[in-house]
């Protein structure tokens, strides 16, 4: 997968992908994408929905290789859950 | 076959290759968790050293119900005498090893200082709640 560097703090490039989740891909979607991974360029709103994350992202970077990608889950707060990190 | 050992703190911990793109090799001792969704966690000079890509953003919901954010990189682990492609969440201190890691296989742990782990792949899907 291709090199990305950021200038962007992982909470802004959160923002401007929850942004586009919520005003342009959340009515796309149905029952079916629940619990689905999908990551979202912020720069264009593209996106890929999968079951598995490492597919998502990197289905994504191929079509866009210079993207900004955002990943989320469908129906959840945020991709993954963990415990406290130390 | 992956084996571990559990810890004086009673977590199972085991040896793990992580590989950079640029061919850069590491071994690191990763506690599982059974909390943690995604594959795996690496502290940043260890993200550093392997000269990982990031390729996207994302975030976790902690047992607070907070959510934090993190950047997430790619990278391979050995696993089955083959390299398998991951992704690295770049938070924290220490090495988790998460369920998507372990998904299809089998954890057995015996939970005593010095105690075994023991990660095995499924032949089949099998052994699920419902079916007792």
């Amino acid at each position: 997968m291709p090199v990305s560097g950021s200038p962007r703090t992982p909470e802004e490039v959160a923002r401007l992908g929850e942004e586009i989740f919520d005003g342009k891909v959340r009515p796309a979607l149905g029952a079916q994408d629940d619990g689905k991974f999908i990551a979202i360029d912020i720069g264009t709103g593209d996106y890929e929905l999968d079951d598995d994350d490492y597919a998502a992202v990197t289905r994504l970077r191929a079509r866009r290789p210079t993207a900004e990608v955002w990943l989320g889950r469908v129906g959840q707060p945020a991709a993954y859950r963990m415990r406290q990190s130390r | 076959m992956i084996r571990g050992v559990v810890n004086a703190r009673r977590e199972a911990v085991v040896p793990l290759q992580v590989r950079g793109p640029g061919g850069v090799e590491l071994d690191v001792s990763a506690v599982v968790d059974s909390g943690f969704t995604a594959s795996l966690t690496l502290p940043l000079p260890t993200i550093s050293t392997l000269e990982l890509a990031r390729v996207t953003g994302g975030g976790a919901v902690l047992a607070d119900g907070s959510v934090r954010q993190f950047d997430i990189y790619a990278a391979e682990v050995a696993w089955a005498g083959e390299w398998r492609p991951v992704l690295v969440s770049g938070v924290g201190d220490e090495v988790l090893a998460g369920m998507r890691l372990l998904a299809d296989h089998e954890l057995r742990i015996v939970v005593v200082p010095g105690g075994i782990v023991e990660i095995t792949p499924l032949e089949a899907p099998q052994g699920t709640a419902t079916d007792r």
